[in-house]
């Protein structure tokens, strides 16, 4: 049954994602072709500077609206994906028949999660992939391997463990920190539709106390690993004024994965728990 | 065999408004049963409750000895008093999602119903009237053969033609192991499909019985025993 | 047929009479098959139950007999008919009398009355 609603969920959303982001492709691909055409065919330093005014606050104007694109085009993605599309198709008019299929409300809590989760690594992936599409010329690619070596040269002094250790860890991290950070908006989102009235604002209501208490947490887990790993005055001078070293990339990395996995779990079962045994569709 | 349905001391409330007040209640199979009362006495709310939509604020009710979950989804067919499907979708996008997730959805009863009432597979929701959109709704729920059916007010706001049409597909697709649920407040036009009625009033059945029996014993008609029980 | 249903009565009851009137009416033949309970609940617009005990009820005085695996046929026995049709007449003229009665006519009166009625008619 899981299967069945990742199939039809990727086909309700992709109706949204797939040209939202062949928009974005578009717009990368017309703005590669303008810029080779004016910027990179001219190796002259000063051409920028012998454009006119105008033309040079066009160009200002059209990186303006390309970031803002590639911000939109994130920021729908994830609205659409978190909160409107969990909400719409299970707490709206569409909830009865999602809530009256014969699975579990585990299944769509997994299908949403997994759906979503899919779409936006393809987003900040296509993100990424755009801005080098964009800016990348030859000249970068023959500098990228020493701002790699230089990166990795740099990256123990910056976090006290090597790069290929660091990098990883970080990627996994963020990587779990998405997940339970969604998890969290479904759990609000869950437990908001329980109530008998006014469950919208109910559930940014709860969002914004898990977000207070979650910031707590988090600043005290920082300031135990900091005394932890620097003795009591950390508390005084700040953790940034000491010179990094592993156990505090450690210790601050396992309380980070932990309060991430705690969230996370803790969203999964009181989404489950709310949405079958609180459920309250109007 | 298990009954179909058994509530016991069933409550749900609201803040402080109570919907439903400690019901009991048994259905069995093979019966059309009419659930009838004025708006705001809690129809709704127990088609829901049925559904798993709600929880019990207290009590608890069983759907073929289990309570309302996937289990029990599987052998409910319901119909709410709102169309639920996305206007993006075409009527075979909807076939196939029934096909996909209800194992007891039969897709050539379903077909045969679209296709006399001359709808096309490949049109669009959004093409459609809001009555053609509730027939199709309609044919979806009774092209499953669930064991029980809840209608919650399918007859509510259609034209007499409709209604008809409603009526015929409720007794073609009748069969003796499962149940109708139908909520109405309009009596008349059911009246003579159902076998059994419920009267419920502010969260409390006031009465459930046969409609045979109501005619032999009172001599006239459950449209004109409603209009008494429930004057104003 | 119109399926015309009052309010009054158990619905199988009045389906019953119906049926019965049609049977002596002629629209359904001696030994002719009924259409399946089903069809019949659809073509009245009442439920199926209603129906099978209407049917029952004909079964049980013997207008209808059931054979096992083909359906439900209107009886041959022709006698069967005569008789239902001289107690629907029956129960046609105890009501006739009794109006008359309110009335206050005699016998004699309704005798003559009747008598002139069909000279005129003929």
């Amino acid at each position: 049954m899981l299967g069945k609603l990742i199939k039809n969920e990727f086909k309700a959303v992709n109706r949204l994602m797939i040209p939202l982001h062949l928009g974005l492709i578009v717009i990368t691909i017309i703005g590669r072709f303008y810029l080779q055409f004016t910027v990179f065919n001219n190796p002259s330093q000063m051409y920028v500077l012998e454009q006119n005014i105008w033309y040079n606050l066009l160009n200002v104007m059209l990186v303006m609206f390309y970031i803002i694109a590639l911000i939109a085009a994130a920021l729908i993605t994830w609205i659409y994906l978190s909160i409107l599309r969990f909400r719409k198709n299970l707490f709206t008019d569409e909830g009865y028949l999602m809530h009256t299929l014969p699975v579990s409300a585990s299944a769509h809590i997994w299908s949403k999660l997994i759906v979503n989760f899919v779409w936006q690594l393809i987003d900040i992936i296509l993100i990424i992939l755009s801005v080098c599409g964009l800016f990348l010329n030859m000249d970068m690619i023959r500098a990228l391997p020493d701002a790699f070596s230089l990166l990795f040269s740099s990256f123990p002094d910056a976090f006290g463990v090597p790069a290929g250790v660091g990098i990883p860890l970080y990627l996994l991290l963020f990587l779990v920190d998405s997940i339970s950070g969604i998890l969290i908006i479904y759990m609000c989102i869950a437990v908001g539709h329980s109530f008998n009235s006014h469950k919208i604002l109910a559930s940014v209501g709860i969002y914004v106390g898990v977000w207070i208490i979650a910031n707590i947490l988090s600043s005290v887990c920082a300031a135990i690993t900091g005394m932890v790993s620097y003795g009591s005055s950390s508390l005084l001078i700040g953790v940034a004024n000491n010179l990094p070293n592993a156990t505090y990339f450690w210790l601050s990395w396992i309380m980070s994965l932990l309060l991430c996995l705690i969230r996370g779990v803790a969203g999964y079962l009181l989404s489950n728990y709310f949405m079958t045994k609180r459920l309250n569709l109007e | 065999m298990e009954q179909l349905l058994n509530c016991q001391a069933l409550s749900k409330r609201y803040g402080y408004k109570t919907a439903l007040d400690s019901i009991n209640l048994s259905l069995e199979r093979g019966r059309i049963i009419g659930l009838l009362g004025p708006n705001g006495s809690g129809k709704t709310t127990l088609i829901k409750l049925i559904n798993g939509l709600l929880a019990p604020s207290s009590g608890f009710l069983t759907i073929n000895g289990s309570v309302p979950g996937p289990e029990t989804k599987k052998i409910v067919s319901y119909l709410p008093e709102r169309t639920y499907f996305n206007s993006w979708m075409k009527v075979t996008d909807i076939l196939n999602f029934f096909c996909d997730f209800y194992e007891n959805f039969d897709r050539n009863r379903a077909s045969d119903m679209l296709h006399r009432l001359g709808i096309n597979e490949n049109d669009r929701l959004s093409s459609m009237s809001k009555g053609t959109k509730e027939k199709v709704q309609l044919i979806m729920v009774m092209s499953r053969d669930a064991q029980l059916y809840c209608l919650d007010e399918p007859i509510g706001g259609v034209d007499p033609a409709a209604r008809d049409y409603i009526l015929q597909t409720i007794i073609t697709n009748y069969n003796e192991n499962a149940s109708v649920l139908i909520s109405t407040h309009l009596i008349a036009d059911i009246e003579n499909v159902l076998d059994d009625v419920i009267f419920i009033q502010e969260g409390h059945i006031r009465l459930h019985a046969s409609v045979d029996e109501i005619r032999e014993q009172e001599g006239k008609s459950v449209d004109a025993l409603f209009r008494e029980v429930f004057r104003c | 047929m119109a399926w015309t249903l009052d309010d009054s009565r158990p619905i199988y009851l009045q389906i019953e009479d119906l049926i019965k009137t049609n049977i002596i009416a002629g629209v359904y033949q001696p030994g002719e098959k009924l259409p399946s309970v089903r069809d019949l609940a659809a073509e009245a617009a009442v439920n199926p139950n209603t129906m099978q005990k209407a049917l029952t009820e004909l079964e049980r005085s013997g207008l209808v007999y059931t054979q096992r695996t083909s359906g439900r046929f209107i009886t041959e026995d022709v006698s069967k008919m005569t008789e239902l049709k001289e107690q629907l007449a029956r129960e046609q003229i105890q009501l006739f009398l009794k109006n008359m009665e309110q009335l206050g006519l005699t016998k004699e009166d309704i005798r003559r009355l009747l008598e002139k009625e069909w000279k005129e008619e003929s």
